[in-house]
C-alpha cells in the first residue's frame, strides 16, 4: 500500500479544517469586526439562512465588501485612501488567519472540484457578484479559481452599489472573467448612460438578457445599437426608462431583430402614450414570448390588441398590464375570447378602466370578453 | 448478490466486500473487474480513500442503489435547477464534521459516483453560500 507524503500531515491539517467554513461564510464579518454594531448583527443572522435583513445597512458598508480599490471610482481620492489604510490591515489578519485553512483546502480539494462546488454555489446565491468577492479573498488558489469564467455568467449591478459601473466592467473584462458573460443587470443604476450602453454593446454581444430598468439617463438611440450590436438576445427589461415617445421606433427595432430569440419583454411603463401602436403590432412577431410586461401602456384599439394576444396566447406564461388605460372608445359589438393555455401568472388592469377581462385559474384561460367604452 | 470485488481503504487491512449492485455505481474503476470472480484474489487497495469513508460511501450506495442514472449536467441550464433537493436521508448523512465531507468528496468523485459527488458538493457550495435558499433567480 503506497502512502503519499502528504499523508503525514494530513491529520494536523485536518484539525484546522474544521474552523474553515465558518470563516468563510462569514469573510466579510471578520474584516468589519471593527465596524458598527449594526452590521454584525446582520451577519449573524444572515448566517441562520435569513437574507432580508439586508436592508438594515446602507449604501457605504456594502462598499466594504469589494476586497480591494479595483472597483472604485478613483476620483474619490480622499474615501480611497483611507479605505487602502483598511483594506491593508483587514488583509494582514486575513492572510495570518486563513494561510493554514487555505492549505488544507487546496491540498485536498483539487481546483475542478473547488470549480463545481463554487458553480453550485453561485447558483444558489442571489448576491453572487458578494459572494465571487468574498471568495476571491481567502486564498491564491481559491482567487484563482473564483476568476473561472464560467463562474461569471451573470452580474448585478444593480442599484448602484458600486459607483463607476463602467470601470467595474472594464477591470472585469480587462482580466478575462466576463468572457462568458449572458446576463447583465444594470437596473436602477442612474449613472448609466448611452455611452455605457455602446460599450456593452461591443464588448458582449453574446448577451442573453439586458436589465436598464429604470437607468433614466440612457437615451432612446441606444436601443438602436441594442437591437444591431446583440446576437440573440433572449430577455430585456427597459422599464421605466424617462424618455417617452421616442422610445417607439427603438423598442420595434429591437423586437423585430430578436423576434426568434426574445422570450421575455418588459416594457412597463415604455408605451404610455397613444403613438406606440406600431409597438404593439411588431409583439406580434414574438413567437417564443414567456413573459410581457406592458404596465402603464395606453393600449391600441381592439382589433390590434386582439391580433397581439392571439398571436402570443400559446407561448405565453406571465402577461403584466397592470395600470393599463385605452385611448379610445370602442363600440359595445366587439367580443372574442384568447385562451392562454399556459398562462401562470396575470396581472389584470383596473377595473375603474375600459377593458373588461375575466380571468380563469382553473382552465389558466383569458378571457377577453369586452372592450368597453365610459 | 455475490461478492465480485474486495477493496480496501489504504489505512487499514479491513477488506470490504462489495457487490456487482454497488459496484456498477464506482464507473470509475467497476471496468477494472469486469465478470472475473474476484472473490480469491488479493484485495485491492483505494490510495484515495479512507475505510471509514469508504464504509460511508458504501453505506450511501446501498441506500441509493436503486437511484435512476442522472442525466449529464448541461451548462447552458441553471445547475440548481437540474440537481433535486436534499432528501432528509442525505442531509442526515450528511450531517458529518468537514474532515469527513471533504474526505467523501474526494472519494466520491475519485470512485466516479456521480451522485454522491453532486450531493457533496451542492452541500459545501450551501455552506459557503451561507444559504440553503435557492434564490438563484436572477430575473425574476
Amino acid at each position: 500500500m503506497v502512502v503519499e507524503p502528504y499523508t503525514v500531515t494530513y491529520f494536523a491539517i485536518y484539525s484546522e479544517m474544521d474552523r474553515l467554513i465558518a470563516k468563510i461564510s462569514s469573510g466579510v464579518g471578520r474584516k468589519r469586526k471593527k465596524s458598527s454594531a449594526p452590521i454584525l448583527v446582520r451577519l449573524s443572522s444572515k448566517r441562520n439562512g435569513d437574507m432580508c435583513v439586508l436592508s438594515d445597512e446602507d449604501d457605504s458598508s456594502d462598499e466594504d465588501y469589494v476586497p480591494n480599490d479595483e472597483l472604485e471610482d478613483v476620483t474619490q481620492k480622499t474615501k480611497v485612501t483611507k479605505k487602502k489604510r483598511k483594506v491593508e490591515v483587514k488583509q494582514s489578519v486575513t492572510q495570518a488567519d486563513l494561510s493554514v485553512h487555505a492549505n488544507a483546502w487546496s491540498n485536498y480539494i483539487p481546483a475542478e472540484v473547488l470549480l463545481k462546488i463554487f458553480q453550485l454555489a453561485v447558483a444558489s446565491e442571489s448576491s453572487k457578484l458578494k459572494l465571487l468577492l468574498r471568495l476571491s479573498t481567502v486564498c491564491k488558489q481559491w482567487r484563482s479559481v473564483s476568476t473561472d469564467p464560467s463562474l461569471w455568467h451573470s452580474l448585478d449591478l444593480s442599484f448602484g452599489w458600486i459607483k463607476s459601473q463602467e470601470m467595474a466592467l472594464k477591470n472585469l473584462l480587462d482580466r478575462g472573467y466576463l468572457s462568458q458573460l449572458r446576463h447583465l443587470c444594470l437596473s436602477e443604476c442612474k449613472k448609466v448612460n448611452s455611452k455605457l450602453i455602446q460599450f456593452v454593446v461591443d464588448k458582449f454581444p453574446g448577451l442573453k438578457s439586458l436589465n436598464i430598468q429604470g437607468c433614466d439617463k440612457v437615451r432612446p438611440d441606444s436601443l438602436k445599437y441594442i437591437a444591431r450590436g446583440f446576437e440573440g438576445l433572449e430577455a430585456l427589461n427597459i422599464s421605466n426608462m424617462n424618455s417617452c415617445g421616442e422610445l417607439s421606433a427603438g423598442i420595434c427595432d429591437i423586437l423585430t431583430q430578436h423576434c426568434a430569440t426574445l422570450k421575455k419583454v418588459e416594457v412597463a411603463g415604455c408605451l404610455n402614450t397613444r403613438i406606440h401602436k406600431a409597438v404593439f403590432t411588431s409583439i406580434k412577431s414574438l413567437k417564443q414570448l414567456t413573459l410581457l410586461d406592458i404596465s402603464h401602456a395606453v393600449l391600441p384599439d381592439h382589433s390590434t390588441l386582439l391580433q397581439m394576444f392571439e398571436a402570443i396566447s400559446s407561448s405565453l406564461e406571465v402577461l403584466r398590464m397592470s395600470q393599463c388605460s385605452t385611448a379610445q372608445a370602442v363600440t359595445d359589438d366587439l367580443e372574442s375570447e384568447t385562451y392562454f393555455p399556459n398562462l401562470i401568472e396575470f396581472t389584470a388592469p383596473k377595473t375603474k378602466l375600459t377593458l373588461t377581462i375575466r380571468y380563469s385559474t382553473f382552465n389558466k384561460v383569458l378571457v377577453i370578453s369586452k372592450l368597453l367604452s365610459d | 448478490m455475490a461478492t465480485i470485488a474486495q477493496l480496501k481503504g489504504w489505512d487499514s487491512e479491513e477488506v470490504f466486500n462489495v457487490d456487482g449492485e454497488i459496484l456498477n455505481q464506482f464507473s470509475s474503476i467497476k471496468e477494472l473487474f469486469g465478470n472475473a470472480d474476484a472473490s480469491n484474489s488479493e484485495p485491492l487497495s483505494l490510495p484515495n480513500v479512507s475505510a471509514a469513508t469508504f464504509q460511508k460511501v458504501i453505506e450511501w450506495c446501498k441506500h441509493h442503489k436503486d437511484d435512476p442514472s442522472l442525466p449529464p449536467l448541461k451548462c447552458n441550464k441553471a445547475i440548481s435547477e437540474q440537481i433535486k433537493d436534499v432528501s432528509d436521508w442525505d442531509r442526515e448523512f450528511l450531517h458529518v464534521d468537514q474532515k469527513t465531507l471533504c474526505e467523501l468528496i474526494l472519494a466520491a468523485g475519485y470512485l466516479g459516483i456521480d451522485g454522491l459527488f453532486r450531493l457533496t458538493c451542492k452541500t459545501v457550495a450551501d455552506m459557503i453560500s451561507g444559504t440553503t435558499s435557492d434564490e438563484n433567480n436572477f430575473q425574476h
